[in-house]
């Protein structure tokens, strides 16, 4: 199996080098997004918070549910193109694709499980066995391979066939307001934002001023440098008409809301990025335009690939582990 | 043709002896660290009551540490030799991994060091296995990158629910980066021969957490369980932790 690299992309980050992908390892990683026994409720898998049909983030919620309807504290992030990401989570603490997964299966709002008993379950579990034969070689099963797996599932699903993409080849012509937007876009977002990923992979303080309640202060958890007060990381802007509401605390609901931050925000701390901070208001039909726009980099290809589907429909669902 | 054949088996015999020659030049001997962990003089056991030197009594409930890049220095030519690419957990809690088998080439060795901890590539390549795979629970999942060193326990000076103290010790990167080399002159020479085996048993004193070259008391800093300038200091007291207890040449 070959990694999906779309030709306008830059060298991906992470290029299976280490961990040689297979179509038997992308299987494997496939089944175990989807399968909720290795949450410690036996319900909550991967897939239940990264939903394909949302672009892999968890369609129309502010927060998650992890077990037991406790919920996460950040706004699930969608899924896709992540072999091209250096640093994982809103804050960057995680620094490599095949360790983000330990941090929702050990999560106490989330999966709430241990790598232990995570293990056990694949064990006792036949298919799986066969399945980590054929990817592997031999029987062992542990932390590593299971890891290598679900990396060979995440990293390759690839969105990069939107209307934008067509009409970045030639296979499709903007409208007049998608084209404005577009230019709009250029001049103001892509700084940030930058194509062909929709994003610089940095962070930025835009001005959010912290919530009392939840007091995440982003990058400077990692860092414990006050610099990087408030500061998150750029999402992409790719699928983004499907990822509502937006912001690391789904503050803002709604695409023209999240845009309308950029004019009525009032830099609430220090560290505020210049560009926010001196950044000209848009007019209102500025703001319709670039909606236009970013409804073009929506890749409905993505939502409905079935090798990214589940793999066994109501897998995902398998009732407490017994 | 005998003729022929008689050189293909002298060619044969030779290429044997040359065989052998190599392996005698990496003829190695076996050398065994044992580590040996202590609370000042006693070692240590869970059930038993200790007493730092700042006065506060303690009870220990999980102490492991993380031993790489493991180096001897012969004394003829004060060369560095690498004795291996592997990583150590030591665990009071499991036996066997306090004891640490490896490879000498011969020659007389006075000096040796280690990494305490796991250098900062190991700590951004992605998932690893054996002694560094998370599921030893020496590894933060909120944020990547390997607990170098975790002490716990109980302690009445303590003000944390139960009485626990919690050190959690990391960092590989910047001002903060929390590994680094302990270097132990061996108090004689150890000889290593084809076939022998030597034992340096090193001691750890977990009295140093708290007073080796700051003053960390278990009342002021019942915890420490993330990367910064804390960490730093509970990492340059327990650098301070390792003697060589006896040696068997």
């Amino acid at each position: 199996m070959k990694q999906n690299i779309p030709g306008e992309f830059p060298k991906p980050v992470y290029d299976f080098k280490n961990n040689p992908l297979t179509r038997e390892g992308f299987e494997l990683g496939r089944k175990l997004f989807y399968d909720g026994r290795l949450s410690k409720d036996g319900y909550t898998a991967c897939a239940s918070c990264h939903q394909q049909f949302a672009a892999f983030s968890d369609f129309q919620h502010v927060f998650s549910h992890g077990v037991n309807s406790r919920f996460t504290r950040r706004n699930a992030p969608p899924l896709f193109n992540l072999a091209w990401q250096s640093e994982f989570h809103y804050d960057g603490g995680i620094n490599h694709i095949e360790l983000q997964p330990l941090s929702p299966m050990t999560g106490r709002d989330e999966m709430d499980n241990t790598i232990d008993s995570i293990l056990a379950t694949i064990r006792a579990d036949a298919v799986y066995r066969k399945m980590f034969r054929s990817t592997f070689g031999n029987d062992t099963i542990n932390t590593q391979r299971m890891l290598w797996a679900l990396a060979q599932f995440t990293g390759n699903i690839v969105s990069a066939n939107a209307k934008y993409d067509k009409m970045k080849k030639g296979k499709a012509v903007f409208n007049d307001w998608e084209q404005q937007g577009y230019i709009i876009f250029k001049e103001r977002c892509a700084v940030c934002h930058t194509e062909p990923l929709f994003t610089d992979f940095k962070y930025h303080n835009i001005g959010l001023a912290v919530d009392t309640f939840l007091n995440d202060f982003g990058r400077m958890v990692i860092t414990n440098d006050k610099k990087d007060s408030l500061l998150f990381k750029t999402p992409s802007l790719r699928n983004i008409s499907r990822t509502d509401p937006y912001m690391h605390d789904g503050r803002y609901w709604g695409l023209s809301t999240a845009i309308n931050h950029w004019q009525t925000c009032s830099p609430s701390d220090a560290t505020a990025d210049s560009l926010i901070v001196n950044g000209k208001p848009l007019e209102k039909m500025e703001v319709k335009y670039l909606v236009s726009f970013l409804h073009t980099l929506l890749d409905s290809s993505l939502l409905r690939d079935p090798m990214l589907a589940d793999p066994v429909p109501g897998n995902m669902i398998h009732g407490p582990v017994q | 043709m005998k003729y022929r054949k008689y050189i293909y088996v002298k060619l044969l015999f030779l290429f044997v002896l040359a065989k052998c020659d190599l392996y005698a030049q990496h003829t190695s001997g076996n050398l065994i660290l044992q580590f040996e962990n202590r609370v000042g003089e006693r070692l240590v056991n869970f059930d038993s009551i200790y007493e730092n030197s700042l006065g506060e009594q303690l009870r220990i409930t999980k102490f492991r540490y993380y031993i790489s890049n493991i180096k001897l220095s012969d004394s003829t030519m004060g060369k560095n030799y690498k004795c291996s690419n592997r990583y150590f957990l030591v665990d009071e809690n499991k036996l066997d991994s306090k004891t640490i088998s490896l490879k000498l080439p011969p020659g007389r060795y006075n000096k040796i060091s280690f990494l305490l901890g796991v250098d900062s590539l190991r700590n951004v390549s992605g998932i690893q296995t054996g002694a560094l795979d998370p599921l030893n629970d020496m590894f933060w999942t909120w944020k990547s990158g390997y607990v170098m060193a975790k002490l716990e326990g109980r302690s009445p000076s303590s003000s944390l629910q139960h009485h626990l103290f919690e050190y959690h010790i990391g960092g590989f990167s910047g001002i903060y980066n929390v590994t680094g080399r302990v270097i132990l002159s061996l108090p004689a020479e150890i000889n290593i021969v084809h076939g022998k085996e030597s034992r340096i048993v090193i001691s750890a004193d977990i009295d140093k957490w708290f007073s080796a070259v700051y003053r960390l008391s278990i009342s002021d800093h019942p915890a420490c369980t993330v990367t910064g300038q804390l960490a730093k200091q509970f990492s340059e007291n327990y650098l301070q932790m390792f003697t060589v207890q006896s040696l068997t040449p």
